[in-house]
This record gives C-alpha cells, sequence and structure tokens, in this order.
C-alpha cells in the first residue's frame, strides 16, 4: 500500500470509506465501510489536512498535491514533499485514498 | 512551517462520547439525536409507554415519509450531528428503514440502533455489517420464552429475539443489552445478566416504568415493581452498587442545589425527534416541541435552548428536600403525570427518598456531606 503512493505520477482519490465532516470546531474523517483499518476511530483533520482532502474530491498526482498546497500556504518546497508523503500515506493506511 | 496534518490523532468513539458531556466552551451544541421513525411495533409489551399496534394504519399515516425523515437528517447533519439514534416503536417495521439507515451513515452520521432484534433476519445482519451502526442496542424481557413473552404478548418473540442477536454477535456488531424489569420478569434478572456476561455484553436496566404518553392507562403501571425491590438492585448488582458510589462522590463536588427546571444534560448537546416531525429537549419532554416539517432545525434548535434557561416558578418540596440526592425526579415525570414541568409526581419521589436512605448504607459519610451541602 505505502510503495503504492510514493509514485508521484500515480494519482489518488478519496475512496467511498470516509465521510468528512464539521463537528463543533473539529475536522473530521468518519468511518462508514467495515474494511477501513480502524473502524472505531474518527479521525481529525487540521487546516491544511482538511485542504488536501478537498483537493481529493478529484484523482490528484502526488505533484498536483504539492503545487495546490504551495499555492495556497507559506511553506517551503522541502517540507511539503516529505509530509504530503506522510500525509498520504496515513491516508492510504485507513483506506481513505486510493488509486485513481 | 510544517505541514502537521497527520492523521494520528485520532480520536476514539468513546472519547467522542465524553465530549457529549463536556463543557464545549460552554456552549449548546446539537450533537446526539434521538429519532422515533414510528411508534408501531411488532411486540405489545405490557409496560410499553408508547407503542401502537404495527398494523395501525392512523399511525402509519402519520409518520413521516421517507423524503420527510430524510430531509431532517440534512438537517441534521448540516447542524453537526455526530450520533443518532435510531428508534421507536420498532424502527425496523418501516419498509424504508434500511434506505433511511443507509442515508445516514452515508451523511457521516454515526447510527445507534434500539430495537426489539425480532426482524434481525440474516439479510439485515448482513446490510448492518456492511454498513456498521456505532452499536445496537436490543431489548430483552426475559431468559425463558414463559417469562419474555409474557411481557411481550406475542408468540414467538422470544425466538426471533435472541436469533437476532445472535446474528449480530456472529457477525461482530457492535451490540448491547438493555431490559425494563417488572413483576412480570424480576425473577430472571439474574438469568439475563449471566446471558449478557457470558457473550461479553454490555447489560443495563431500569425498574421505574414510565406511564404511557398518550395517557391511557395507569400510573404506577400495573407490572410496575415495588419500589423496595427497585431500590434494592442498588444493592445486589455490584456495578449498580459502584455507580452509586460514583454519583455520590460526584454530586459532592457539586455542592450547591440548582434552580433551574432543566439540571440535567437535556437540550445541551442532544435533543429529540417524534414520528411525526416534533422536535422536544428530550425523549421524555416532548412539550414545547417544534415540527421540522414547518420550522427550521436551527430555529427550533435555538427555541429548545430557552427552555434551559427556565428557573423553578414553584416552591415545591424538592427544594428542601436532602434525601433527594438519588432522586430520578425529573420535568419529564410532572409533564407526564401533571402536565406542567414542576409538579412533584409522589411516586418518583418515594423512590428517590428510598434510594437515597439505601445510599446512606452504601457510602454512608460522603452522601452525609452531600445532604449537608443541600441544607
Amino acid at each position: 500500500m505505502e510503495a503504492l503512493f510514493k509514485l508521484t505520477d500515480r494519482k489518488i482519490v478519496r475512496s467511498n470509506n470516509f465521510i468528512f465532516r464539521q463537528i463543533v470546531e473539529e475536522l473530521v474523517l468518519v468511518p462508514i465501510r467495515q474494511n477501513v483499518a480502524e473502524l472505531d476511530s474518527i479521525y481529525t483533520l487540521n487546516e491544511l489536512g482538511a485542504f488536501i482532502w478537498g483537493k481529493l474530491e478529484s484523482p490528484k498526482s502526488h505533484t498536483e498535491i504539492e503545487e495546490a498546497v504551495l499555492a495556497d500556504f507559506e511553506i517551503d518546497v522541502e517540507t511539503v514533499r516529505t509530509d504530503i508523503q506522510t500525509f498520504i500515506e496515513e491516508l492510504g493506511s485507513i483506506g481513505a485514498v486510493e488509486e485513481a | 512551517m510544517s505541514l502537521d496534518c497527520s492523521i494520528d490523532s485520532s480520536v476514539d468513539f468513546e472519547e467522542w462520547g465524553a465530549i457529549l458531556s463536556a463543557p464545549l466552551n460552554g456552549g449548546r451544541y446539537p450533537l446526539s439525536a434521538t429519532f422515533e421513525l414510528t411508534n408501531r411495533c411488532n411486540f405489545n409489551c405490557a409496560h410499553c409507554y408508547i407503542n401502537q399496534p404495527a398494523n395501525d394504519e392512523a399511525a402509519c399515516e402519520r409518520e413521516l415519509t421517507t423524503e420527510q425523515v430524510k430531509a431532517i437528517i440534512d438537517q441534521m447533519a448540516a447542524a453537526g450531528v455526530l450520533f443518532l439514534t435510531l428508534t421507536g416503536g420498532e424502527p425496523l417495521l418501516r419498509p424504508d428503514f434500511a434506505e433511511i439507515y443507509t442515508y445516514a451513515r452515508l451523511k457521516g452520521l454515526l447510527v445507534i440502533l434500539f430495537t426489539n432484534g425480532a426482524l434481525i433476519t440474516e439479510e439485515i445482519a448482513d446490510f448492518l455489517n456492511d454498513l456498521r451502526p456505532f452499536s445496537v442496542d436490543i431489548s430483552i424481557y426475559g431468559a425463558s420464552r414463559s417469562v419474555f413473552e409474557a411481557v411481550t404478548r406475542v408468540s414467538g418473540t422470544f425466538s426471533r429475539c435472541y436469533a437476532g442477536i445472535e446474528r449480530l454477535l456472529s457477525r461482530g456488531i457492535p451490540l448491547s443489552l438493555k431490559t425494563e424489569l417488572m413483576t412480570l420478569n424480576i425473577d430472571e434478572i439474574a438469568e439475563m445478566k449471566a446471558f449478557a456476561d457470558e457473550k461479553g455484553l454490555k447489560f443495563r436496566y431500569d425498574g421505574l416504568l414510565w406511564p404511557r404518553l398518550d395517557g391511557i392507562g395507569e400510573f404506577p403501571r400495573e407490572v410496575q415493581l415495588p419500589l423496595d425491590m427497585v431500590v434494592d438492585l442498588d444493592n445486589w448488582d455490584n456495578e449498580r452498587h459502584d455507580a452509586v458510589k460514583t454519583e455520590i462522590v460526584r454530586l459532592k463536588d457539586l455542592k450547591t442545589r440548582d434552580e433551574r427546571v432543566f439540571s440535567c444534560g437535556a437540550g445541551l448537546r442532544s435533543f429529540h425527534v417524534d414520528s411525526e416531525g416534533r422536535m422536544s429537549i428530550c425523549m421524555m419532554v416532548r412539550s414545547p416541541s417544534y415540527s421540522l416539517l414547518e420550522m427550521p432545525f436551527m430555529e427550533a434548535w435555538e427555541r429548545l435552548g430557552s427552555l434551559r434557561k427556565m428557573k423553578r416558578s414553584v416552591i415545591s418540596k424538592c427544594q428542601s428536600c436532602t434525601l433527594n440526592v438519588l432522586c430520578s425526579h425529573c420535568p419529564g415525570w410532572s409533564l407526564a403525570i401533571a402536565g406542567n414541568h414542576e409538579s412533584v409526581v409522589e411516586f418518583v419521589c418515594d423512590h428517590g427518598k428510598l434510594r437515597t436512605e439505601n445510599g446512606l448504607g452504601i457510602k454512608s459519610s460522603e452522601l452525609m456531606e452531600v445532604m449537608e451541602n443541600y441544607e
């Protein structure tokens, strides 16, 4: 699974295993399907996580996500690359994204 | 600057449950709903406060349509509701149950299903397994067929209920059991509890029976246990015994008596919607209520908020009572029996006094301290 998302030219997209919601002041991913990694947890996202989740409504490559983040947030390129990689891997490990 | 968008900070459901009772900046948030999809039921329980016959056409016609239910769920989801309890009557009686349930889950609501279990077929169990509920709560009314069906007054309900339980268990669907205790089934409380323990399921019960919401019939109910037997459950059951201790310790820190009519959590994080779309502050307090067919959800929610600010207007014996530490009296009882939010219901008062007196034997010194604070 992890190797799949390291290929920056491959596109990924949201799976239908989670619903993104705002509950009070929290931005959360609520699991709905039984085949997700941890059904008994809700995953909280910060503003940037929610931004990336928003972009993944349609298939995006790692590079496209990176460009979108750099256009909207003041972050250096190296940090973005590493952190997006980690974040996407985490989304993949809980079944929240899949290869488009 | 780091992205810091790790999703390691997952929050499990228990923590979210705790949020429901936490201050949350002191604000009111509609996080948890109970939604009665129907008043009809395939059982005819001796103690029930709401049931109508399963094939009651008039009751059926008054129910919300599928589209109306969905429109209300839309508004709940938009308002931030996370926990949705689907109840009845028997919610699985509705032919559109699966459609409604699916709709709510795909909106990201965590659904708790209150059911008698008898309609949980293999097909329904597979359906729930695919799109899992947060929990299913099944009411059991006895450990033997004769006792169970003396309560439900419908033949075949015992085996169908227990088959439903097994179907959920075999799929690992989150399940807990509960019962209402009454003269008909008190002799099987130990067996019911042992069954739940053997299956590794939570089991809760209550022994104070509500009057019927439609005002028909007697109160206290004909099958109501004597109050001393209800109170004695605090001594018999270790978990209940410990819960009394915890409650006394919690009350010790509160110090003061609350002057509000609604000093409970009703309407703070939660609300109720009945089978005709009326929203109220809780399941037992159905007046005032606001029709979600005629009023936007948030407006109804705000109106319920003003109810929470209401101060007691009647000087009753509750204000000077020091024996009401473990009392179950609430505006719901007053409304059901006297038609207002404050009148004392003597039967519930008697239970509260007995329970507090019994509590003195459980945690004497701490309870005395709470009572002194009350004075």
